[in-house]
């Protein structure tokens, strides 16, 4: 019994953790959704969402509510087991990803769920999960359009994951770990300056998968209506929404992770907190910047998009991994780059 | 060349991020009228206080969708007066002919625009509204 109390404690911190961490990844999502709305209006010339609460502060949280009241409409055509739980295949991996990025180090504790050697393949192999939700929303919607949209989905997604694995790749290489808290403590210069061209195609593919403006085409509201998520709503659609916004800080925080030097930074809090604060400021940062980057660009075409994976991004990556190995190879080069 | 096209693009909503917003919240802000701006017609007062409209029928005459209806009295002291004037807004076209038409200048261009009611009475606009200044609206 004495040997059973300490494994429970444990267990119960880790739930504690866990539901922490799912309550950041909703109120995270929800003030994203606020925050792309804001910065659009403000793009426009518009003020954004004003009327609930202070400078429209709650209006996510209304949404939430109007979401989650939602009836619960099943389409006729629809295969009804599939149509239940794809939302559910869809958002689980963008909360599972949460475990493998390193926050930082506070207190000698390593901000990471699961410190495990192959954090970067985890995370990329768990975030392509996501995408056999979207697949079966589309598909079992029993709607032409939310078809189509899978069907796009589903060779985008296999296009860009080939080049933003190439990408990490060159990054393993340069770091010698798969390790991501390794690879962040690593940086001696920011990946992103060795690494640019791989920062470029990483970036990029990112934002391929992830599903944001330029490469839309999965739910092209001009073409495909609102593509897989046509037929869904209330508390499916925002499980759906939900991942989304998910992989757009989860995406930011790899990147920081990877290329901008994870938690590293001037030390101006006591318990090294502030790793933990550089690492959630680059992080919005970089979705600051994904936002605003989206927002301006149009949509490519589907050949534009297939052409760019192919044609760009994967000889570039692949250009990127002999430069890598250069310095690699070169050891006064190494000793610049890592620690 | 894609590099100069996607700067330019951040460039442009990069600025308008900062610009004045052009937004008009609109029940709680309201647009500033011109003074030729007409929505519905107001009725003039006399220096007495009482309407210088004479009912003469002038306006109701003119009008090309048959919106005004008058009903003409007379007062103490022997002067005609409208005892009832209304306006239908449902057939108002705000064509401004009765405020031309008025030969006592009994008419003039009125400022309220927000004339929308749940029920067809609502949308029948009354002698004593008319009188308000400025239509009532401001």
């Amino acid at each position: 019994m004495e040997n059973f109390v300490p494994y429970l404690i444990v267990a119960l911190i880790q739930v504690a953790i866990s539901l922490g961490i799912f309550g950041f990844v909703m109120v995270n999502a929800l003030l994203l959704t606020l925050a792309e709305r804001k910065l659009l209006g403000w793009m426009h010339q518009r003020l954004g969402p004003m009327e609930v609460g202070p400078w429209g502060l709650f209006q996510p949280f209304a949404d939430m509510i109007k979401l989650l009241t939602k009836g619960d409409v099943i389409p006729k055509a629809a295969d009804k087991f599939f149509y239940s739980y794809s939302a559910l295949i869809a958002f689980t991996p963008s909360f599972i990803t949460f475990a493998f990025i390193p926050f930082g180090l506070v207190g000698g504790i390593k901000l990471v769920a699961a410190d495990t050697e192959i954090g970067v393949l985890m995370i990329s192999a768990v975030m392509a999960l996501s995408v056999i939700g979207i697949i079966l929303g589309g598909w079992s919607s029993g709607n032409k359009f939310s078809l189509l949209g899978a069907v796009r989905t589903a060779a985008q997604e296999i296009s860009y994951e080939i080049p933003k694995t190439l990408a990490i790749i060159a990054v393993v290489m340069l770091a010698g770990s798969m390790n991501v808290y390794h690879i962040s403590s690593i940086q001696r210069v920011w990946f992103i300056a060795p690494q640019f061209i791989g920062f470029l195609v990483f970036f990029v593919s990112s934002l391929a998968e992830i599903f944001r403006i330029p490469f839309d085409l999965a739910e092209g509201e001009s073409e495909l209506v609102a593509g897989y998520n046509v037929e869904f709503s209330g508390i499916r659609f925002a499980f759906f929404f939900f991942a989304e916004y998910t992989y757009l800080f989860v995406t930011s925080a790899v990147i920081t992770a990877l290329y901008l030097g994870g938690g590293s930074g001037p030390e101006f809090l006591p318990w090294g907190l502030s790793s933990l604060f550089w690492f959630l400021l680059k992080s919005f940062a970089m979705v600051g910047f994904i936002l605003w980057f989206s927002r301006s660009l149009p949509r490519v075409r589907a050949d534009q998009l297939m052409n760019m994976a192919w044609k760009i991004m994967l000889p570039l990556s692949l250009v990127n991994i002999i430069w890598t190995a250069f310095i690699v190879l070169n050891e006064n080069l190494l000793k610049i780059v890592v620690k | 060349m894609y590099g100069t096209g996607i700067a330019s693009s951040l460039w442009v909503t990069f600025k308008n991020i900062f610009r004045v917003k052009v937004t008009l919240r609109y029940p709680k802000q309201k647009q500033a009228m011109v003074p030729r701006f007409f929505a519905l017609m107001r009725m003039v007062r006399d220096e007495n206080g009482r309407e210088k409209c004479t009912a003469c029928g002038i306006c109701a005459n003119n009008c090309p969708t048959h919106s005004i209806t008058i009903e003409k009295g007379k007062r103490e002291d022997n002067t005609p007066f409208p005892v009832r004037y209304s306006v239908n807004v449902q057939q108002c076209i705000f064509c401004g002919i009765c405020v031309e038409v008025c030969p006592f200048g009994a008419l003039q261009v009125g400022h309220k625009y927000e004339l929308s009611s749940y029920t067809r009475e609502g949308m029948i606009h009354e002698k004593e509204e008319l009188l308000l200044p400025f239509g009532g609206a401001q």
